[in-house]
């Protein structure tokens, strides 16, 4: 019991403190040395907040867009690779695997600024399909690794089973494969979700300051010498995949948990 | 029929991914040629590499870029390895408790250059800590950490968000470790850290190493943190890249997918490399 | 008889004729501006510009977006972007031929307009059709940093290079280079400026150029590249002498004023440096800066210019530009502008072509205690040098300054 206190203290010390120091610059304007707490605390930093309500609400929809997009759009990317790597052996297998996770080793800056050239002769470059796309080449490795382990842990008996006793592909797909494969999904997704609404210089690249993003949005104040807004505002960075993770528990896996099935 | 198979279920990541990732890095690659460099002609294929090598700035920045990314990923590993043991170590009940530790995963880089930027300033709480406790009389007296030659501001945000990672990877593989070995070995003598040294390490080397390879890689080749942590010269290699890329004359464009070029065949090299020795290692472990 | 009506005719005939020719095209340039203001009605602008001043970012999104929609009905869009870049993204759509960009309006000088005109990046000239450049002496707005302007953009405020300093920490600031270079050796640790390219760490680097190498009129006549490599070693050797007495011993230069800017609102270093002649009494105003920082010119001179607005070749909305810009000049915004509680930035006016009541409210405006007054300013003013000068003394700081 002294252990795990001890421990959670030094965790605490570690990865809360720094979050703890932005809520106090957050909550003042004239924080500095040698004061370990703020003389005075004021509303500045809320007010700015709401007199740009619009902006920010804009610019977080946006990401929660983009992000959520690329969700989908990897989920589609690797539904099929897969099961494919999960069910079947063939020649060349652990090569294409290690090739397929790609993005996940080399700096993503490698590919996007030739991506970007491409992107230009496309006419997708500024646009929100754009950023999407470059966000999902750039995150589908953690799908495809969420989506391989899924397909294995549960096996083809269910799906076979399913078959077996007259239910349609489509009816199997719906009512047994995506069930069964939904924690993956969900745990991929997360991963998915969360770089993809962090990332500032992909974004940045593609989307050219035309789409609107909340990491674009915070980046020049984080550089301005107003540390009170900037704090305030990262912490909202922080909020919204903070209550992500805990809908989706609630939501998703407490109705797997009742059912057992995790 | 089979081939088809395969290759149908592949196609729907196999397009984009030669497309845009293939297409991307050969374009890279190219215009670190001058070909493909929309109007402009180069008379000198080589003259972006040329101006490279003979020009000591980049190779210095890479040295730095290398040292900082050595050094957070080494760190971390150690830190967050030890962290993981001694979670797995409590009894099983209090584990989900300890879930704090998971915070900077959620952090975008960029937030976490900027807290490093508030709290490792010479007028940040640190300092000012350091003057309430009596250590100093002045914030001058505080040391530089911010935008020095020696990265420390660099190092210790990136081990701020790394050692968490690399506590997730190790408890994973940690919590399909059977706990009866240990017990067994310390009924027959050994001592806590002979137990950890020769039963626990060569358990979780492999995915100690998997990690290392993601990590160093990771903030090798980072953007978003050091842009926003700021630094001066000779910096980190990707805000090279951005400067030539954004901020100087088009045609030295090539000059930046140089350097680009160089830093993804590092990262390849690096990668094969490290798996070929780590493989003569252990033989058969599946490392990705 | 006939002869006297025949003269009557012709009298007739050349007053019309000169009232044609002769009416000041401003004229015909507000008629035809009315349908300008009809086309942009509804629409949106995108306006690309710098986006590290909190202070001129808030003055954009609520007084100028605020009154562009109530009288024009258009919606403003301020986008947060470094002028090197969207120059750079301009010429990449031009090199793609992309006929219809995502940017309407830009803020721009200097260099950055150079870079645009000679590539053909700017839509104009524009500045003929804009009612409120009546207020404007178009001499002052004939050249951008030595290059000729010729209408391409509109000015909308007078910048101007001023030092900051805590008068309660500093007794006597210094007046001139020479007396600099004594502070900063006495006082070590405690100055530095910004990382050229940042804009105003490049303006201090022009003003020691002037001040070092003997004043700013030789270098008025196009660039020469051998005067430059005669008197550049000058400004390398200044710069590299104080070097080891400032801030982190020169080891690292704050890489933007918003750096410089955190610096000495924290007390680290005792001087700031501002290409806004009001930036210190806003900030006062703003309770970020103490009630006694004041401003100061050197005497060897301090550079003033011009910032513009500008519109992109390809802009998709050239009407609602226009417009923008146009509302930009006006007076009534350009006296909201210059008062420190909203932004401090100077007008670009000239306020002898005023009417009588607004040139009384420019002058009646309090620009507090911390800003010189116009007279000094105007006193040690000096032009930009031509932006060629600027890029070669931008290139050559990294190799002599920040590389050793």
């Amino acid at each position: 019991m002294i252990r795990l206190i001890a421990l959670l203290l030094l965790f605490s010390v570690l990865f809360i403190f720094p979050l703890l120091v932005l809520g106090l610059y957050a909550a003042s304007s004239g924080w500095s040395f040698p004061n370990v707490l703020p003389l005075s605390f004021d509303l500045r930093s809320l007010n700015y907040l709401l007199a740009h309500r619009s902006d920010i609400a804009v610019s977080l929809a946006a990401s929660c867009g983009y992000s959520f997009g690329a969700v989908v759009v990897t989920l589609l990317l690797t539904i099929l690779p897969a099961k494919l790597f999960a069910r079947t052996c063939f020649t060349g297998k652990p090569f294409l695997e290690g090739l397929f996770l790609a993005p996940a080793l080399i700096p993503p800056m490698a590919f996007a600024m030739g991506a970007h050239y491409i992107f230009l002769y496309l006419g997708i470059s500024d646009t929100f399909i754009g950023v999407v796309l470059i966000l999902s080449l750039y995150t589908y490795p953690y799908m495809l690794r969420a989506l391989t382990a899924g397909f294995q842990t549960y096996g083809e008996e269910f799906a076979l089973c399913a078959r077996n006793i007259g239910a349609s592909t489509t009816r199997t797909l719906l009512t047994v494969e995506m069930p069964l494969l939904l924690p993956a999904i969900v745990a991929g997704g997360t991963i998915v979700f969360l770089v993809s609404f962090s990332e500032y210089f992909l974004v940045f690249l593609i989307g050219g300051g035309t789409v609107p993003s909340y990491s674009g949005y915070i980046f020049p104040l984080l550089n301005s010498s107003d540390k009170s807004v900037a704090s305030l505002l990262t912490l909202l960075f922080v909020l919204v995949p903070i209550l992500l993770f805990v809908v989706i528990d609630r939501v998703v896996y407490a109705t797997y948990r009742r059912r057992g099935m995790l | 029929m089979r081939r088809f198979f395969i290759f149908f279920n592949l196609l729907p990541l196999l397009i984009p991914f030669l497309a845009i990732i293939g297409g991307g890095l050969l374009v890279t690659t190219l215009q670190s040629f001058g070909l493909f460099m929309f109007s402009y002609q180069y008379e000198d294929m080589f003259f972006a590499y040329k101006e490279l090598f003979t020009d000591t700035w980049f190779l210095r920045s890479a040295v730095f870029s290398l040292y900082v990314a050595l050094s957070a990923t080494l760190i971390s590993i150690v830190l967050g390895t030890l962290f993981a043991y001694m979670i797995w170590r409590l009894p099983a009940r209090y584990h989900s408790r300890t879930v704090i530790y998971k915070i900077p995963l959620i952090l975008p880089h960029i937030a976490v250059g900027f807290i490093a930027v508030i709290v490792l300033s010479r007028t940040g709480i640190l300092s000012s800590m350091a003057y309430q406790l009596g250590i100093i009389h002045s914030f001058e007296s505080f040391p530089n950490l911010l935008y020095t030659r020696s990265g420390i501001d660099l190092i210790v945000a990136y081990i701020y968000k790394e050692t968490p990672f690399v506590m997730v990877m190790v408890y994973a593989i940690l919590s399909r470790f059977d706990k009866r070995l240990m017990e067994t070995a310390s009924m027959l003598g050994a001592s806590r850290l002979r137990i950890f040294f020769t039963l626990i390490l060569p358990f979780i080397m492999p995915i100690i190493n998997t990690t290392f390879i993601i990590l160093f890689i990771f903030s090798f080749g980072g953007f978003d943190l050091p842009f926003v942590l700021g630094d001066s010269y000779p910096g980190m290699i990707t805000i090279r890249i951005y400067e030539y890329f954004f901020q100087k004359d088009m045609a030295l464009r090539p000059v930046a997918m140089a350097m680009l070029t160089l830093v993804f065949s590092f990262s390849l090299l690096f990668i094969f490399t490290y798996l070929k020795l780590s493989s003569r290692l252990e033989k058969g472990v599946r490392k990705l | 008889m006939l002869q006297g009506a025949g003269c009557t005719t012709v009298k007739v005939i050349v007053m019309l004729f000169c009232l044609l020719v002769w009416t000041p095209s401003q004229v015909f340039a507000a008629q035809s501006f009315a349908e300008v203001e009809d086309a942009a009605g509804g629409s949106k602008v995108k306006w690309f510009m710098w986006g590290g001043s909190p202070t001129i970012n808030s003055w954009v999104d609520t007084y100028v977006a605020d009154q562009v929609k109530k009288r024009f009905d258009i919606t403003l869009k301020r986008v947060p972007a470094d002028a090197a870049i969207f120059i750079n993204k301009l010429l990449t759509e031009k090199q793609t031929n992309r006929d219809k960009g995502t940017m309407d309006l830009l803020w721009i000088n200097g260099e950055n307009f150079k870079n645009a005109m000679e590539n053909d990046l700017l839509h104009g000239p524009i500045t003929q059709q804009l009612p409120n450049f009546r207020y404007i002496d178009p001499a002052t707005v004939e050249y951008d940093f030595g290059f000729p302007v010729r209408g391409y953009e509109a000015p909308y405020g007078r910048a101007q290079f001023v030092f900051e300093y805590d008068s309660a920490k500093v007794a006597t600031p210094p007046q001139s280079f020479g007396e600099l270079k004594k502070w900063v050796k006495g006082h070590p640790g405690k100055f530095t400026y910004p990382s050229p390219p940042d804009f105003t760490g490049s303006a201090f680097i022009r003003q020691a150029f002037y001040a070092l190498t003997g004043g700013h009129e030789q270098y008025m006549h196009g660039v020469d590249e051998e005067l430059f490599q005669k008197n550049a070693p000058k400004l390398w050797d200044y710069l590299n002498e104080i070097e080891p007495y400032l801030w982190q011993k020169g080891g690292t230069y704050p890489k933007d004023i918003a750096a410089l800017d955190t610096l000495f609102e924290r007390g680290e270093v005792l001087m700031n440096m501002s290409y806004h002649q009001a930036n210190a009494q806003s900030k006062i105003l703003q309770g970020r800066y103490p009630e006694s920082v004041r401003t100061f010119v050197l005497e060897d001179g301090s550079i003033f210019n011009t910032h513009f607005t500008a519109i992109p070749y390809n802009a998709p909305n050239r009407a609602g530009a226009l417009v923008v810009a146009n509302f930009l000049l006006s007076p009534e915004a350009q006296l909201h502008k210059n008062n420190p509680e909203n932004w401090g930035d100077f007008t670009a006016l000239d306020l002898d072509r005023l009417p009588p009541d607004m040139r009384q409210r420019f002058a009646s405006l309090d620009l507090g205690a911390a800003t010189l007054s116009l007279a000094e300013l105007a006193d040690g003013a000096v032009p930009e040098i031509p932006s060629g000068y600027l890029e070669l003394l931008e290139r050559d700081w990294e190799k002599h300054v920040l590389r050793n």
